[in-house]
């Protein structure tokens, strides 16, 4: 028989070396659970790698694409200016053959040269129309003696022959002439130049217009114009004569023709030119780049709640049921269209979210002890310093006590309302399915969410509204992955009303949740956007 | 290494000093979850989440006080969190009881059977007694923790007095514990 003692000594002198090795499977649960601890924080410096490049694409998107449209339109302006540039070549180029025939310095010089390259039987002939019957078959004698006695024209309508030239040459005598008309200059010095590449032809023409201007100063370029048309009409009829009758008819012809198209063009392409300039500029207007800017305010009924059972407050309410809150959210985004299908865009947003912990009992403890309660308390708020904190917020689904009924007597039944306002900075994607009037696309990016505002309150069943504090284990800056679709209409070419359901998972809000704890929002963003 | 060292490295997420912490006082704390706990799988989940609790907070340990201190207590937290809930300042329905003197045989009893009636106690008186008689809080802190009144406290220490005098005389009276 053993003395009496008092149980609680019993006890605590019996448990007081008591010690148990727990399994090992204990720490190994503790350490995977610390693991994974890591690699969810490791989420931030990738994510903030992501966002780099995203940012960084962006950017060069932005600035290449920008220096790329001023390169396209400095190109399109020197489109113009070498069209100019390159009538001004050719022009240059005939100038050039001028003066080097004129390097000759007198035109018989260059005639002469001719002549040896091409006569060499006969030399410094002053007249042109022996030179051509020089140069000219046999047959063409009549010819080019009847173009002698008319004038050199003719020539301009054997010379083809003579060079064995084909229609391809006498449509370049045509564009040449065309744009020869362009000068003021009379258009026989033209098709001089235009024969840079045919020397002998060159030679020969300018031989005659140095001729021709001094013997007909008086004639206007419309007389010769005319009168290269007599001449060539003449040569149609001579021409029969010719042993090459067809060739010399056709490319008379088309001589006749060129010169009656220099005639008749003379205007006509000024005008054309003209038109061809304001086409030009026509399709510039219609080439501009489409209106890459827009920039949308825009506002959305915004609802939050978490995906997976599980609490940002408590332990305790991993199970209870969760009810999101729909707020607003309003902003500004701009966007930029990369092409037509693709858009990148960015904004800046005010966001408030907020949910509702349900079935939570709300109960006095006065005379706690307060420096025990921190850590009995919620376990992620901070109270205020102001609140006395004499009550206590249990879930009521965690009743486990098997104590008795004193446990319904709780003083109130309501429920925990966690409230945060972020500033979300969007950088998203838009890829455009349809673009009509109605158009769709499909949205991907992320934000960049940074709190501002940060609350948690008590409501009673009464409607009555407490703040608690705040929530400790909220980042002052995390991200979300975002997607949703765009619905948009054209209201003008300037307007656009958008509709945009949109998804958006967060990433790292919280660091210290129970249970499954995925908070996610939903916002259907309506706005104006306005494109310039 | 010193305990600074260790409790250093741990806060640095030393998966080594984690784990060396972890082998030091495991034993110790898992028999404090043992305790609380209405049997051994719980009590292992609460060590687990005990220890996570650890490590996850020793930043905040500032070497006020023993590290050992600190830890017992996030481990009586952690098991009280599993069960805290709501009670009344007023106990209405359950008679508060006189706090009585209850005395047993000092027969030498086997830990395990000391241990086994613990955990059948009903919930909250199980942490009450636990925390009163076992680990020297105050009628007023196990209110504070049990969100109870110390008017609660106090009867149900009594009561989980009562129900562990009543196991044990019955266990006593046992033929086999008799012929001891």
């Amino acid at each position: 028989m053993s003395e009496k003692k008092h149980i609680d000594k019993l006890f605590k002198e019996q448990l007081k070396n008591f010690e148990v090795a727990p399994q090992d499977a204990v720490w190994e649960n503790i350490e995977r659970e610390l693991h994974q601890k890591r690699k969810k924080r490791r989420v931030i410096p990738i994510w903030w790698k992501v966002a780099g490049i995203a940012a960084v694409l962006a950017l060069l998107f932005t600035v290449g694409k920008v220096l790329w449209t001023n390169n396209t339109n400095n190109q399109e302006n020197l489109e113009v200016v070498d069209t100019e540039k390159a009538n001004d070549k050719s022009i240059n180029d005939l100038n050039n053959s001028s003066n080097t025939s004129n390097e000759d310095t007198t035109p018989e010089d260059t005639y002469n040269n001719t002549v040896v390259d091409y006569d060499t039987s006969e030399k410094a002939n002053d007249k042109h129309s022996e030179n051509n019957l020089n140069t000219t078959s046999e047959d063409e004698h009549t010819n080019s003696s009847i173009a002698t006695s008319k004038q050199k024209k003719d020539k301009s309508s054997i010379h083809p022959k003579k060079s064995q030239q084909k229609e391809a040459f006498a449509n370049t005598d045509v564009q040449q002439q065309k744009t020869n008309t362009k000068e003021k200059e009379a258009t026989v010095n033209t098709t001089t130049k235009n024969a840079v590449t045919n020397r002998s032809k060159t030679d020969e023409e300018r031989n005659q217009d140095d001729h021709q201007n001094p013997v007909k100063t008086n004639k206007t370029e419309i007389d010769k114009l005319i009168k290269t048309l007599k001449d060539s009409e003449t040569t149609k009829v001579t021409s029969s004569d010719n042993s090459e009758k067809d060739k010399v008819k056709q490319e008379t012809a088309i001589d006749s023709a060129a010169v009656k198209t220099a005639l008749t063009e003379k205007n006509a392409i000024e005008k054309a030119m003209a038109d061809a300039e304001n086409n030009e500029d026509s399709t510039l207007i219609t080439e501009a780049p489409m209106k890459r800017w827009s920039v949308a305010p825009n506002v959305a009924p915004v609802y939050f709640n978490t995906l997976g059972k599980g609490s940002s407050i408590d332990d305790q309410f991993v199970d209870n049921t969760k009810e999101g809150r729909v707020n607003v959210s309003y902003g500004l985004k701009g966007s930029y269209a990369i092409n037509e299908k693709l858009k990148i865009r960015a904004g800046v947003n005010k966001v408030d979210l907020g949910y509702s912990t349900n079935n939570v009992l709300v109960f006095d403890a006065a005379g706690r002890n307060p420096s025990v309660s921190g850590s009995a308390q919620l376990g992620n708020i901070r109270f205020h310093d102001s609140l006395s904190s004499n009550n206590g917020y249990v879930s009521a689904d965690n009743f486990s006590f098997a104590t008795g009924p004193e446990i319904l007597f709780t003083k109130e039944q309501g429920s925990l309302d966690q409230q945060l306002g972020f500033i979300e900075v969007p950088i998203e994607l838009e890829y455009s399915i349809i673009d009509k009037t109605f158009g769709l696309n499909v949205i991907g990016g992320f934000s960049t969410l940074i709190l501002s505002n940060n609350e948690v309150y008590a409501v009673q069943e009464n409607g009555s509204k407490t703040l608690l504090g705040e929530a400790t284990n909220i980042n002052d800056m995390s991200y979300s992955a975002n997607f949703g679709i765009g619905v948009n209409y054209n209201v003008s070419k300037q307007l656009q009303f958008n509709l945009e359901p949109m998804f958006k998972y967060q990433i790292n809000t919280f660091n210290n949740t129970s249970g499954d704890f995925k908070p996610f929002f939903i916002g259907v963003y309506t706005g104006l956007s306005f494109k310039f | 290494m010193s305990l600074e060292q260790l409790i250093e490295r741990c806060k640095k997420n030393d998966a080594q000093a984690q784990s060396q912490l972890y082998k030091l006082y495991a034993s110790k704390l898992f028999s404090i979850c043992l305790k609380y706990s209405r049997n051994y799988a719980e009590a292992e989940d609460n060590l687990q989440d005990a220890f996570i609790t650890i490590f996850k907070k020793i930043d905040q340990f500032k070497n006020k006080g023993s590290l050992e201190g600190w830890m017992k207590r996030i481990t009586i937290n952690t098991a009280l969190q599993r069960y805290r809930s709501a009670g009344v300042f007023d106990i209405i329905n359950e008679d508060q009881i006189e706090d009585v003197s209850v005395e047993v045989d000092d027969d030498s009893i086997s830990i395990d059977f000391l241990l086994n009636i613990i955990q059948e106690l009903p919930d909250r008186y199980r942490l009450v007694f636990n925390l009163y008689a076992l680990d020297d809080y105050s009628h007023k802190e196990i209110a504070s923790l049990l969100a109870i009144s110390t008017g609660t406290s106090k009867s149900n220490l009594a009561r989980a007095r009562l129900i562990l005098k009543d196991k044990i005389e019955q266990y006593k009276a046992r033929p086999n514990s008799q012929s001891l």
